[in-house]
This record gives structure tokens, C-alpha cells and sequence, in this order.
């Protein structure tokens, strides 16, 4: 792709002056995304598909790094759903790692296509605008970031405790294979502060 | 050409290929034509076919899949070409119809009506085997390449805006799914 490159900014990670999560000493991913990794392991997951955000960064790194799950980079997030949901028809297990942001701009993909279908998913969403938040322009998609999850019919946990991260990764892809739907974890300001 | 003639010729050609297909007029035309297991038809997800299509793509790395999308669902995911040519799956076509229209509304222009032009998209998202074609023959030359191609390729096929061709799709979306996974061995692991 002429001018492109791997680094260049993708629409959807979050522009703004608060800090991003830093890497741990030497690139290691921080507590809270070891956890998360460890979850997704556990429950199989072996395809990630994501459109970055600050808080989530550390994530996606750990993902990119222990290289055990197949990375695909998309350029907005209903996409994703549609590259996680296709995955999923074709036999790989798939979780779509975005910013709530992003959540809401899926809204057509998770009901129209995912929920029409049945499609088993895994959403790892940072939700930003809730508890902690800093920034006032994360506000208006947080307040409507549970509602619209509770709109969908979608099963959700508010993750803000490390300790529960990996567990909590597993039980959300759990439901979603039971239930043939989409289920959410939404990673709160907590979560990174306690990294 | 006509839709409906591209869609036969493509109909003769494939052997045990996944097919997604986007919404309105090219799912009901595939389906009249060429109803099988391993077609999913996505109902009302417009712009999603192709994102659908590199997932199942990047699954199945030992089969080919086949991606019949229309301009007005292309042009409402672009940012799909790019990610597409990204991943470059090998084993991935997108056959794309351009009535520079949106037919099944009543033939409302679309982008491509006017200025746009969605090989050169195609091309500059990074897709490496494009093809525009306009007629029957060349149809088929191009869908024999891209069925044939190494690489992630692109066909867009100008056909005539025209009211949708045969029947409504009858089979739930949920026989849809069921079937399409039973035809290629996947259990999702639900009930």
C-alpha cells in the first residue's frame, strides 16, 4: 500500500492528552493485560481482531508478542465484528479488542449480523467515560455504552479487579459459545489503574 | 451485461468454494441460481460481506472463498479493502457487481454513478490482481484468474442496473448458518 505503514494511525484509537498505559519495564505487558491474555488461553481464543485504543495498548502488544493468537489489525471496528464473526463461521475461535467508542459504531454488525446469525464472539471493550475518567469528551459513549449492551441483549461484566481478569475472560467465552451470541467485557479505568 | 448472466457464469465455474454473499439483489440471484451448502447470504449487514469473507478466508487457509458484493455495500466498508490487502489471504476473491446503483431501493445513484471508481479503490487499498470487466467474456476470463490467482484478487464487473431476478430467499438465517457449518465441518460449540 503506497505511503502506508504498519504504524500510521488507525481511525478509532482514541486522540486526546491523557497519558497512555505505559508498557511495563523492558516491553512487558502490565499486570492487568498478562491477565487477560492468560483468559483468553485459556478459553481457546486463537484470533484477535482490533481497531487500538490508548488503554488498550498494552493488550494488543502482549497479543502481538506471544504470538500464539493470530493478530489481524482492522480499520474500523464493525469490521472487526465481520472479520471475528466470519472466523468464527470458518472454525477458529475469535475476540474483537476495541474502544466503546467502537462498541457503538458496531451496533449493525452485532445486531444484524452476529445476532442474526448466532455467531459465538468475544468483545473485549475498554470502556472509557466510566468510573475514573478523565477526560470529558469519553463521557457521552460512556453513559450509553451498558444501556446499548443492555439494548442488544448481549450478556456483559464490568471488569475493574486484575485478580478477576482471566476468569472472567474464560466465563465471557463461555456464554457466548452456550449462547451463540456475543458476549462483552468491558475493561474499566479501575482495571488499568490497579495494573 | 446482466447480473443474473455473470452469476451463471460464475455458477459453472466453482467447485467446493465457500461463497458469502452481501445483501438484496445479489444474494436472491446467487440463491435462485445456485442455492448450496457452502453459501452463507448475509441478510441485512450491508457492507460487512467482504469482512465476513477475509475472516472465513484467514480460517480456512486450505480453501478458496468467494466474496460476491455489490458497489453500495463496497463503498459503505472501504476501510475493509485496506484491511483485506493487509492480510493479502491467498485464498480470497472479491467478485464485485457495479449497477451504479443502489436497485434494490429504486435505483438511487450510487458513488459510482458519478466520480468514483472501484478498481482504482481496489488498486490503491493494495489489492495486487485487480480486473474491471464489462462483458461476458471477459467475465469469465477474469473469474478463471482470480479462482486461479495466488494472491488476494479483486473483480469488478459492470452489469446493467435492473430490478432483482428471481425469488426471495426462503431459508432462515439460522438453516443458513447450520447448514453452511455442516457442509464445512465447523461446530461452533453452542447447541
Amino acid at each position: 500500500m503506497s505511503g502506508g505503514s504498519p504504524s500510521a494511525p488507525v481511525p478509532g484509537s482514541a486522540p486526546g492528552p491523557a497519558p497512555a498505559p505505559a508498557p511495563g519495564p523492558a516491553g512487558r505487558p502490565l499486570p492487568w493485560a498478562d491477565a487477560i491474555l492468560d483468559g483468553l488461553k485459556r478459553a481457546g481464543i486463537d484470533l484477535i481482531v482490533t481497531v487500538p485504543d490508548m488503554k488498550i495498548v498494552s493488550l494488543i502488544r502482549a497479543v502481538a508478542a506471544d504470538g500464539s493468537m493470530e493478530l489481524v489489525r482492522a480499520a474500523r471496528e464493525d469490521e472487526a465484528v465481520g472479520i471475528a464473526a466470519g472466523a468464527v463461521l470458518g472454525g477458529r475461535r475469535a475476540a474483537v479488542l476495541i474502544q466503546n467508542a467502537g462498541l457503538l459504531a458496531s451496533v449493525n454488525a452485532l445486531a444484524c449480523l452476529d445476532g442474526l446469525f448466532g455467531i459465538p464472539l468475544l468483545l473485549l471493550v475498554s470502556y472509557r467515560g466510566d468510573m475514573g475518567e478523565r477526560e470529558r469528551s469519553h463521557r457521552p459513549v460512556g453513559k450509553a455504552t451498558e444501556p446499548v449492551l443492555k439494548a442488544l441483549g448481549l450478556p456483559y461484566f464490568v471488569l475493574r479487579k486484575v485478580e478477576d481478569a482471566s476468569d472472567a475472560v474464560v466465563d465471557a467465552a463461555v456464554v457466548a459459545g452456550s449462547g451463540d451470541t456475543a458476549a462483552a467485557l468491558l475493561l474499566s479505568n479501575a482495571l488499568f489503574r490497579n495494573a | 451485461m446482466r447480473r443474473i448472466e455473470a452469476l451463471r457464469i460464475l455458477a459453472g465455474k466453482l467447485a467446493d468454494e465457500l461463497v458469502v454473499t452481501s445483501l438484496a439483489g445479489v444474494a436472491r440471484e446467487w440463491a435462485w441460481i445456485a442455492d448450496r451448502p457452502r453459501n452463507f447470504y448475509l441478510r441485512h449487514s450491508m457492507g460487512l460481506a467482504s469482512s465476513v469473507g477475509l475472516g472465513l478466508a484467514l480460517a480456512r487457509p486450505g480453501e478458496r472463498v468467494i466474496v460476491l458484493d455489490g458497489d453500495g455495500s463496497v463503498l459503505m466498508n472501504l476501510g475493509s479493502l485496506c484491511t483485506i490487502a493487509n492480510c493479502a489471504p491467498p485464498n480470497l476473491a472479491l467478485i464485485i457487481f457495479d449497477n451504479q446503483a443502489y436497485a434494490s431501493t429504486g435505483l438511487q445513484p450510487s458513488a459510482t454513478a458519478g466520480r468514483a471508481d472501484l478498481a482504482a479503490i481496489c488498486r490503491g487499498a493494495g489489492i495486487g490482481e485487480v480486473a474491471a470487466v464489462g462483458d461476458p467474456a471477459r467475465f469469465q476470463a477474469a473469474v478463471e484468474a482470480a479462482l486461479a490467482c495466488r494472491g488476494t484478487a479483486a473483480v469488478i464487473a459492470r452489469v446493467a442496473a435492473e430490478p432483482v431476478q428471481g425469488p426471495k430467499i426462503t431459508i432462515s438465517t439460522w438453516e443458513n448458518k447450520h447448514r453452511f457449518l455442516r457442509a464445512i465441518g465447523v461446530d461452533t460449540g453452542g447447541d
